[in-house]
This record gives structure tokens, sequence and C-alpha cells, in this order.
């Protein structure tokens, strides 16, 4: 059995407003499911609740449930003004060896993602964008 | 008590209903259990809200395609520019109805997008709690050629 994850967390910064994309392994078993599988609707595991955090300020917070799909995607929009984001390298740059000064480096959004079971999952992102802040 | 004493005390009563809003997580699946256990849709806003009416709104926005091929992974993109405390997405197409509820935040936009089972063919509602206090609401039918829950 796969382990359950966030398999990834990608950000797109544009004219102050981020998109970020969450992706989840995860199996989203509903209680049906796990009666017709194990015969037990108890052995139903779910995501249940997702926060997104940078620092101590929340720009993500949903309850969830067993109807969000298998392995489900999540997108949602918030407003980047007041943190830091950092300046994303190119692959040119990078292949090139340049590397960022810490002014040049952004705040992490961290996800938290709890499920019925009680295990916690974590992913972190930087906030980075090519865009000069106008 | 004396003036000085009942003045401090009434400043510290204020501070306190103040604090900020992004501060708190709220995890409604352990705040409002009910909401996740009820059946319907009409249940399930009772449990949420109380007894408050719900009003049609345009400015809630829900879209869904008309047709579905796989009830496992209806997609759904739904938001608000209404100033809200709450979005929640119910369902009548599964044996519950609350799909989930976010809590919102100074820094969010409101707009959303996942996929979503549905068991059967049926209506999709999103509810915002506006900060006025008024429950809005929008909702659209969806039909689904095969359904997603017992997948």
């Amino acid at each position: 059995m796969a382990s359950n994850k966030i398999t990834a967390v990608k950000i797109k910064i544009k004219n102050d407003i981020a998109t970020a994309k969450m992706a989840f392994s995860h199996p989203m078993m509903t209680y049906n499911q796990a009666k017709t599988k194990t015969g037990d609707r108890e052995d139903a595991n779910f995501i249940t609740h997702i926060t997104g955090k940078i620092g101590s300020e929340t720009v993500l917070d949903v309850s969830t449930s067993q109807f969000f799909s298998k392995n489900p995607i999540f997108k949602f929009q918030f407003k980047s003004e007041s943190f830091k984001v950092g300046k994303k390298l190119s692959g040119r740059e990078i292949n090139n060896g340049v590397t960022r000064k810490e002014s040049e480096k952004g705040d992490l959004l961290v996800i938290t993602a709890t499920d019925r079971k009680g295990n916690t999952y974590k992913k972190s992102v930087e906030l980075t964008s090519r865009q000069k802040k106008k | 008590m004396n003036r000085r004493s009942f003045l401090s005390f009434a400043g510290g009563a204020v501070a306190l209903s103040v604090i900020p809003m992004n501060l708190s997580a709220e995890d409604y699946r352990k705040s409002k259990p009910s909401v996740w256990e009820a059946h319907t849709i009409d249940d399930a806003i009772k449990a949420m809200y109380g007894l408050k009416d719900v009003v049609q709104s345009d400015e809630v926005k829900l879209s869904v395609p008309k047709i579905n091929s796989s009830g496992g992974a209806v997609p759904v993109k739904f938001g608000t520019t209404l100033d809200a405390k709450t979005i929640a997405l119910f369902q009548d197409a599964n044996p519950e109805s609350a799909v989930a509820v976010y809590d919102v935040n100074i820094y969010d936009v409101k707009k959303y997008e996942a996929k979503i089972k549905m068991g059967t063919s049926g209506t999709i509602m999103v509810l915002v709690e506006g900060t006025d206090g008024v429950i809005y609401m929008n909702k659209v039918s969806t039909e689904v050629a095969a359904g997603g829950c017992e997948g």
C-alpha cells in the first residue's frame, strides 16, 4: 500500500495574487467503500482538515469530507501582498550556478492536512515569482 | 468598585472580542460534527447555520459541467466576491450532504477548485455565510453517467 502524503504544492504568483494547487496521495475512502472492501465502516479514511499557513498567518482553512475524489487536488487563491515573495531563478541561472542571497528568498507556505485516522501530513513550498514587484 | 478599576475591566472585555480571525483555525469536523452527519442539504444547512433563511445570490459563483462521465471526479469551481465568514459546499447526490466548509481568512480570495464524488446525478450547492449575517446560496444541477461513491 502506497503511503499517503501531500504529493506536491505549487504556487504561481501574479499581480499580488497567489494561486496554489496541492495534490494528495490518499484513498479518500468513504464509509460505504470501506464496508464493501473490508466489511467494516470504521476502516474509512479520508482527509478531514487542511490548513495553509505562512508564519503564523492562515491563508487556507478547510474542513473536508469523504466526498472529495481519491488522490484529491485542491486549488485556492490568496493575496500575497503582505508576504515575502522570493526571486525565482531561471533554468539557465541555475545551470550557471547562480545562487540567491537570503534577502532574495521568499516566505514559506506550510500546508498541514489531517485525516480521519489522525495521521498528519505536511508540505512546505517557498513563495517565488519571476515578476518584479511593482 | 472605584471608577478606575471599572474602566480597565471594560477595556479588557472589549479587547477579548477583537481577536483577529486569522489566528484561529476552525476545524468544523470537530466543532460542528452534525453538519457532516446530515443526510440532506436542508439538514446540513440547519446544522451549520441554525434556522437562518437562505437567500439565492448571483454573487455566489459555482460552475460544474452539465454532464460527467464519471461520478468519481466531478470538477467544481466555486467562490464569491461577497465578504464572507464561511463558505460551504453541499450536495444531494451522496449519503451525506456536506463536502467541505472553508473558514475564510483576511487573505482569502475565495476562489476554489476541486474534484468531488457524486453517487448519482443531483444538485450541488454553495453557501456563503456573509459578514452581514445573511446566508447566500447558489446551486447547479449536474448529471453523472456512472456513480462515483461506490468506486
